[in-house]
């Protein structure tokens, strides 16, 4: 409608524009764009990534036993032709270095064969010798899986969940710790810009008009005091358009990973970092942070939205909710976005219910908030 | 018709107004007192910012709280201190509060242009407001005041900040508007009053002392008002023993008006008592309270 | 002199600064005594510098070493024994053949002796070890790394190896002094210069910088947020306000970060003793938290690397009460003000990363109290390629208290000459 459009519009005012714009930029260049030209970071997560990537393309989502076979294989090819650069190197010869299994057995002690180490690894950076210890470590894993899943489990519903994934066959999905990790380094990331900037261009939302005294205008008009309902529509949607079109954004940038060939891989694998509550897929997992995200920043609409409405000044505002925002994008993006339903951090329903919790509460107190507003006595 | 029905109003122990009874047919009524003696209260409370503690506000027969947005429909306020959007133009912010008083569209683009051209603002009608004296946002505020053709227009010192000429156009303004209207002015400039008010209201003591045409008013002091010459030395002394109203400088002597129970002198003149005079003889207590 | 006292008044009224500062006091205390549950070993340090000294020469070390075989013996006849006949030379000998609970096979005042013993054994072991470590470090090396780890060539990559050869000599210089041969707690294991001077002070610093934004935009645009500027600027007074209103903020930035360095700091002090440790140079070998020892550009025991760096503190108070300054004058509007502050904040963090990594540029942005304020353990100190400066606390204070000050000149005399 015509009134919620112009508070829009009022929420959009191009200086506060110009200044989300910055602050996105600023937070952009600070916390997220590491996680987005820096990936894969360094070595051998490139090699990891790389040797997933082919695993997903010829194995599809999972890897059973007999594509397993072929993986063993695939490390034997490696090692033969780690054994050929060996061989075609005089020095190594010299230093009585025959083959892989010598190699990787170097003292690295040694002065003379710890070079030859070097050399290999970070001067010339053959990618075999980055990609071989690894392919031998996934090998472990797989033939050990059963056992490598359950260990960590501390107490019996963990461990049924376990017990259920390895039932499944779901620790033999293609997904691996270097891309997971990084889309949580990401989201986090993103999930603070996103709050800090809902907080900012809603704070002025309430104050501005009280500390000009447009309120007596407003309040006196035929619209009334529904000013203060048409504003928390007004604000929630302002909320909800820019955080939509942040994660336009920063998904875009994320694209640049290239991961999208996992996004149907099951997050719970042997080789990656998460047992989830949950069989998601990496899509879903995305998704269920995207959600989060939203929730949170509904919850974070609300929350400077009572603030505005009771402080007097600005000053107030901000140091009332400094805190609040600090806290949030320490502590409760960690245990509320990164590494979502892990079993290990919290019981299966917990997560859900805080989040209920926090819908429930914010929206609790603005309500109880606007029922004041239509009989508080307008004095200052 | 507005009824004020035995409304109080109380901020914790601190009571502002205790039992007001007024009634206000259309009209223009010039309610006058001092600072803090519950003028802007009354005037929150008819305009819904403020809830009396006890009693009822009744347009035709209905509690204006129930009413809700009925009342306010018909309500036009301009408050005394006049908040605005600096970065918005006249016309854009005319806009926006007619959104809010629930005017169509285009019947308020038409609507703004009248009234911007009402109060002599058509050339500024899209520039900032920031850039405006103070006399042209009073201005807008009338304007926005009228919007909505209100039924009940409620001005808190609306000609603070206009000259003497943008005063005399108001009045007649008001005049003219206050023929199918109740007009309710709250204000110290006397002069405003004299003109235009059919009925003036003065609060004395929490409570409506007087209200009442200003003849009548004026009547209170019918025979008690003068004026005479008195030598410099002399002033302090005349103080003493009678009420002075006004003193003023002339060939070497003091004119000074008065307030006397009777003509104790010939050279006295016996005046005709203005509003001023009654105010001033009125609220004298309150002038001593703080000396 | 009222007027002052007015526009303090403005300050310490306010609710909001009065209730963040009260929270960030509690803050910091649950950080410290959440750090604090090793406190009771560190203990053991101050026993043996009670004894020895701090000073590692030879004299120390033969009646440590005196001391330390004395110990084992204790251990062997008088503890261990009654329960079986193995003689130990060490400790961890000791603990390699008991590793479960040997409350149950000893007695509280036994497993005490134990444990302190093993502490002293770790202090005393780590003797030997100094004369290696310091000569198998080549500064230069650390340069080239340095230089590889952030992409550096050219130019860049020369004006670190000039500072690092700068350092090299310090370093030398060190060694010859003996200061690394010194006790401290054992930085590997408590990590107390990372604790005090990065996890505490670097906190304590931000909690500040709220604090003066905050204090200074508050009371520098107080007069238009209250709607009073038309009286106030217009009296006799004037314009001229605007300085007492600067003079305020920086004495209330000052008493902030007072009040926050006191109890933050009297509160870690209490809970940590430091008694007879406060001249150990904080260049000794002991402190090293990570793999790389601290190295100070000049001979500072800990007090005193302590003492600067509150003074650092305080000045770099005063210099981000210069940057609110000018930045709440030039933004009218408060709130705007706060978050334009903070992301000049971040852009100084950002930019400099961007300069081409071959030319000098990419040093301008770390001489910045936005960068200053990143690395508080690493004051004074070998700091990596962009901070590695024997004069770069000086040198940045400096310029920039120069800097702000001359906008802050003109942004006063801007104001002068405003309509409001």
């Amino acid at each position: 409608m015509n009134i919620i459009l112009n508070e829009l519009k009022k929420i959009f005012n191009i200086k506060s524009v110009i200044l989300l714009v910055l602050i996105n930029i600023v937070m952009y260049f600070l916390f997220i764009e590491f996680n987005i030209t820096n990936f894969p970071n360094g070595r051998p997560a490139l090699d990891i990534y790389n040797m997933f990537v082919e695993m997903e393309n010829t194995y599809g989502e999972f890897m059973d036993e007999e594509e397993f076979e072929d993986f063993k294989l695939k490390y034997e090819e490696a090692v033969k032709e780690a054994d050929e650069y060996i061989q075609s190197r005089k020095d190594f010869k010299m230093a009585g270095i025959n083959n892989y299994e010598d190699f990787a057995n170097m003292d690295h002690e040694n002065e003379e064969l710890y070079e030859l180490y070097s050399d290999v690894i970070f001067k010339k950076k053959i990618d075999v010798f980055w990609e071989l210890p690894w392919r031998e470590e996934y090998i472990r894993y797989y033939e050990n899986k059963e056992e490598l899943m359950l260990e960590p489990s501390s107490n019996e519903k963990q461990e049924l969940r376990i017990k259920e994934i390895l039932d499944k066959g779901l620790e033999t999905s293609v997904f691996n710790d270097v891309i997971f990790s990084n889309y949580n380094e990401f989201i986090k990331s993103a999930a603070k810009t996103i709050l800090l900037s809902v907080m900012f261009i809603i704070t002025p939302i309430y104050l501005k008009d009280n500390k000009d005294k447009i309120n007596y205008l407003q309040y006196t008009s035929k619209t009334g005091r529904k000013i203060f309902k048409k504003k928390i529509f007004a604000g929630v949607l302002a909320s909800f358009i820019l955080v939509t079109v942040q994660f336009i954004c920063f998904f875009i940038m994320y694209s640049t990973n290239n991961t999208s060939m996992f996004f149907n891989c099951n997050i719970n694998s042997i080789y990656n970092s998460i047992i989830s509550w949950y069989d998601l897929t990496f899509i879903q997992y995305i998704a269920l942070t995207v959600i989060g995200t939203y929730i949170l920043a509904f919850v974070f609409t609300l929350i400077p939205m009572l603030v505005s409405s009771i402080s007097k000044n600005y000053i107030t505002a901000i140091g009332v909710q400094l805190p609040i925002a600090l806290f949030s994008f320490t502590i409760l993006l960690k245990y509320l976005i990164d590494y979502m339903t892990s079993i290990f951090r919290f019981p299966k329903y917990f997560t859900g219910l805080f989040y209920m919790i926090l819908i429930f509460a914010s929206t609790i107190s603005m309500i109880i908030r606007w029922k004041r507003e239509k009989r508080a006595d307008i004095l200052y | 018709m507005l009824i004020v029905n035995n409304v109080s109003k109380s901020y914790g122990k601190f009571s502002v107004l205790e039992d007001i009874n007024i009634e206000f047919t259309n009209g223009v009524y010039g309610l006058l007192a001092p600072n803090g003696a519950g003028k802007t209260t009354l005037i929150k409370m008819l305009t819904t910012l403020l809830f009396p503690n006890e009693g009822q506000i009744l347009y035709n027969g209905t509690d204006i709280f129930s009413l809700g947005d009925e009342y306010r429909n018909i309500l036009g306020y301009l408050p005394q201190e006049f908040g605005y959007y600096k970065n918005y133009s006249p016309r854009k912010f005319l806009q926006y509060l007619s959104a809010l008083k629930g005017l169509d569209k285009n019947a308020a683009k038409k609507k703004i242009d009248e009234l911007l051209e009402l109060v002599g603002l058509e050339n500024v009608r899209d520039k900032k407001m920031k850039k405006f004296s103070g006399g042209m946002i009073q201005r807008v505020g009338i304007a926005q005041a009228m919007l909505n053709d209100p039924k009940i227009l409620i001005l808190d010192e609306p000609t603070a900040g206009l000259d003497p000429k943008e005063r005399v156009r108001f009045r007649n303004l008001l005049a003219e508007l206050a023929r199918d209207r109740i007009v309710i002015l709250s204000t110290h400039i006397v002069s405003d009053i004299e003109s235009i008010a059919n009925e003036v209201i003065m609060i004395k003591d929490k409570r409506i002392l007087y209200k009442d045409n200003l003849n009548n008013i004026c009547k209170i002091l019918e025979g008690k008002v003068y004026e005479t010459e008195v030598a410099f030395d002399q002033v302090s002394s005349f103080r003493n023993k009678y009420f002075s109203l006004s003193e003023r400088q002339e060939d070497n002597k003091m004119k000074i008006r008065f307030i006397s129970e009777s003509k104790s002198e010939d050279s006295w003149n016996s005046v005709n008592p203005s509003i001023e005079d009654v105010f001033l003889y009125v609220y004298k207590d309150e002038v001593i309270k703080e000396e | 002199m009222d007027i002052k006292i007015n526009e303090f008044k403005k300050v310490i009224t306010s609710p909001v600064i009065i209730g963040l500062l009260v929270l960030f006091i509690i803050f910091n205390s649950i950080k410290i005594i959440e750090n604090s549950y090793f406190k009771d070993e560190l203990k053991v340090l101050n026993k043996i510098v009670d004894r020895f000294g701090y000073k590692i020469d030879d004299e120390m070390i033969n009646r440590f070493k005196e001391y330390y075989d004395e110990q084992i013996e204790e251990l062997n006849n008088k503890i261990v024994r009654e329960k079986n006949s193995k003689e130990y030379n060490s400790i961890s000998e000791f603990y390699a053949d008991h590793k479960y609970d040997i409350e149950e096979v000893y007695n509280k005042e036994e497993v005490e002796f134990i444990e302190e013993l093993g502490i002293m054994e770790a202090y005393y072991n780590m003797i030997w070890k100094i004369d290696d470590f310091y000569s198998s470090i080549d500064i230069m090396d650390r340069a080239e790394s340095e230089i590889l780890k952030y992409g550096l060539s050219g130019k860049a990559a020369n004006i670190v190896r000039k500072q690092y050869e700068a350092l090299n000599e310090r370093f030398h210089q060190l060694v010859n002094n003996n200061e690394h041969k010194n006790l401290f707690f054992i930085g590997k294991v408590y990590k107390m210069h990372s604790l005090l001077f990065r996890n505490i002070l670097k906190t304590i610093i931000f909690e500040i910088i709220i604090l003066v934004v905050l204090i200074t935009a508050y009371l520098v645009n107080y007069e238009f947020d209250n709607s009073t500027e038309y009286i106030v600027y217009s009296t006799k007074k004037g314009r001229d306000l605007i300085l007492d209103k600067l003079q305020i903020t920086m004495v209330s930035s000052i008493l902030a970060a007072t009040i926050i360095l006191l109890t933050g700091l009297g509160l870690y002090f209490i809970v940590f003793d430091y008694s007879g440790l406060w001249n150990v140079p904080i260049s000794s070998y002991y402190n090293r938290d990570y793999n790389f020892p601290y190295l100070s550009w000049w001979n500072m025991s800990f007090i005193q690397y302590l003492l600067f760096s509150i003074v650092l503190v305080y000045l770099i108070t005063l210099l981000f009460n210069g940057i609110a300054f000018i930045i709440a004058r030039a933004i009218k509007n408060t709130y705007f003000a706060f978050f334009v502050f903070a992301i000049i904040f971040g852009l100084f963090l950002t930019v400099p990363g961007m300069a081409p990594r071959d030319s000098i540029t990419i040093f301008i942005g770390g001489f910045t109290p936005f960068f200053l304020i990143i690395n508080p353990h690493m004051w004074f100190m070998e700091s990596g390629a962009f901070t590695t400066f024997k004069h770069y606390e000086l040198a940045t204070v400096g310029i920039w208290a120069l800097v702000l000050l001359a906008l802050g000149v003109l942004s006063i005399n801007k104001f002068k000459r405003q309509d409001i």
